[in-house]
């Protein structure tokens, strides 16, 4: 689709197989790029039914893919909310690559709780990762860029819930709103290195934070496939969604990598939303 | 890039040689569409210098253009501001290429002046060409589009709706109802599965905005058009974190894309292309 070779991407939080990362990860190494992708440490016994039964192997399974299409992969294991992880992550793909054109800020998670029950815990471990973790990324890999000269490009993904909130998800809605905000101002300080800076806000996606697990669960109990049974997972998002269906991870994808490209050379500092209309124009 | 083989689009406004129109057209024919571009009638004498130095024949010479890419092009004339001329383009399109899959509402009209000044006559002018003209092609391809259901519609609006200006109400006003209107599309295409988006364009150097001064300019001053552009929307370009105008293309290439299926899940919006000048409105 574009043509990125000779290009590197970075993409954080890419290790759940039904997620934003993996697909991101993908389409660059469709389009040419060589590209660095993250996870945290996560105990294989852990893993959902789904990526157990396909024998899946997280970031390792990601680098296979990557390099199927013809291009180098890397695997880096790093908690982005940790600012020294972050910093050897970055360090580890110079050190391989020399470059970093694309960072997609995407590693996120998602607790739910009514507000009074949302716990000091919970709290700054959701903007630990959510938000540090953006900005631990963010301020290690533009100094690379800004002195690379020749610009660059950086995705963070917010949410829906970063422009509009939701019962039950304080601590998720303040981060997303907060990741909005820093990324204005980031479109704005280097929008004169040629450095761009977007952020999209997906709406309900049938990803492994949104229930990918049942989806592949009710897909077998009732021998349907993924797309069934996702329109049945999903049923209290679909009437409020013009295009009635949750998207995939793939559609988001698409936006970042679009993000990313010289097709939006004149796009920065932008928030876009990719929810299937659901909240129209924000 | 994108693959819209077997697809027809419409565009509106696309006579001018420095427009959006024009570049769009360009830019959906290069991926295989069929393009069908439509403009006002414009005698030629009252070309900008640079159309008719360039030998510019208006709709004739982008429907050339469209072809020279091996896929089919048809120029309709037609002032989008009159249902019944809209009415008669659209079957023109259909008539001639069985459907349309593709609409791009981007005619418009742009005058500054102080609201004090404004008068009657501009008033109505603005709200026709670039709210009611949405309306009447929007509603009529639309009907089309959820008869076979499937399409794609892109209005092209303005950041002037999102942030107030002076001397701007003229052009801001409609173009922020048209985003307004391009929500409420989507909502009910939706279901139909007809995607309805936006884009906001900042400061571009077209011919709506200057371009002829421009290339006086630039005559006169023995500079390049691009610097000459530079001076005289300075304003623009101090305000733009990317620092500079924005090109045709640069709103072509977002057109294309939300009419792809790169774009499949993204409806109802209004994006700014326009270097971080408006940031996130």
């Amino acid at each position: 689709m574009y043509d990125f070779k000779g290009k590197v991407a970075l993409v954080t939080g890419a290790a759940r197989k039904r997620g934003i990362g993996h697909a991101t990860a993908i389409k660059f190494a469709k389009s040419g790029a060589d590209v660095v992708v993250n996870g945290r440490h996560h105990p294989s016994e852990a893993f959902p039914a789904e990526e157990k039964a396909e024998g899946w192997k997280g970031l390792d399974s990601v680098v296979e893919e990557i390099e199927s299409y013809g291009v180098q992969g890397l695997a880096v294991t790093a908690d982005i909310s940790e600012r020294q992880q972050v910093e050897d992550m970055v360090q580890k793909a110079l050190g391989e690559f020399g470059r970093i054109d694309y960072l997609v800020a995407n590693a996120g998670i998602l607790v739910r709780a009514p507000f009074l029950e949302t716990t000091e815990e919970i709290w700054h471990r959701t903007l630990a990762t959510n938000l540090n973790g953006v900005y631990y990324c963010c301020q290690a890999v533009l100094p690379h860029m800004v002195a690379r000269g020749g610009g660059g490009a950086i995705v963070n993904v917010s949410s829906r819930a970063g422009k509009m909130g939701d019962a039950n998800v304080s601590a998720y809605c303040a981060s997303k709103f907060a990741i909005n905000g820093l990324t204005q101002v980031l479109g704005i300080e280097f929008g004169p290195h040629n450095i761009r800076v977007n952020s999209v806000c997906p709406g309900r996606v049938s990803t492994d934070m949104m229930y990918a697990e049942k989806v592949w669960k009710t897909s077998q109990e009732k021998g349907i496939d993924i797309k069934e049974a996702a329109m049945l997972v999903h049923d209290d998002a679909i009437p409020l969604t013009p295009l009635r269906r949750p998207a995939f991870a793939e559609e988001i994808a698409s936006l970042i990598v679009f993000l990313c490209s010289d097709e939006a050379s004149f796009i920065t500092g932008q928030c876009i939303n990719v929810d299937g209309g659901r909240l129209t124009a924000h | 890039m994108y693959d819209f083989k077997g697809k027809v689009a419409l565009i509106t406004g696309a006579a001018r040689k420095r427009g959006t129109g024009h570049a769009t057209a360009l830019r959906l024919a290069k991926c295989g569409a069929d393009v069908a571009v439509n403009g006002r009638y414009r005698p030629p004498e009252k070309f900008p210098e640079e159309e008719k130095a360039e030998g510019w024949k208006g709709l004739e010479s982008v429907v050339e253009e469209i072809e020279s890419c091996g896929v089919r092009g048809l120029a309709i004339t037609a002032d989008i501001t009159d249902r019944k001329q809209v009415e008669e383009m659209v079957a023109q399109v259909t008539d001639r290429f069985g459907h349309i899959d593709i609409l791009v509402a981007n005619a418009g009209f742009y005058v500054q002046q102080p609201f004090l000044e404004t008068g009657e006559e501009q008033w109505h002018r603005h709200i026709a060409t670039n709210l009611t003209g949405v309306f009447h092609c929007g509603q009529t391809v639309a009907r089309h589009m959820v008869e076979r259901k499937r399409g794609v519609i892109v209005n092209v609006a303005s950041i002037s709706g999102k942030v107030g200006r002076p001397h701007v109400g003229l052009y801001a006003v409609p173009t922020r109802r048209s985003s307004d209107l391009t929500q409420v599309m989507a909502i009910e295409l939706g279901p139909y599965n007809i995607r309805v988006n936006a884009i906001c364009p900042g400061r571009f150097l077209t011919d709506m905005s200057d371009y002829a001064r421009a290339t006086s300019m630039a005559d006169e001053k023995g500079i390049s058009v691009t610097e000459a552009a530079h001076i005289i929307h300075a304003d623009a370009v101090q305000a733009t974190p990317l620092g500079r105008l924005g090109h045709p293309e640069d709103a072509a290439s977002l057109i294309a894309f939300l009419c792809s299926d790169e774009a499949s899940f993204i409806t109802g919006q209004a994006i700014n292309v326009d270097g971080g000048r408006l940031t996130a409105h």
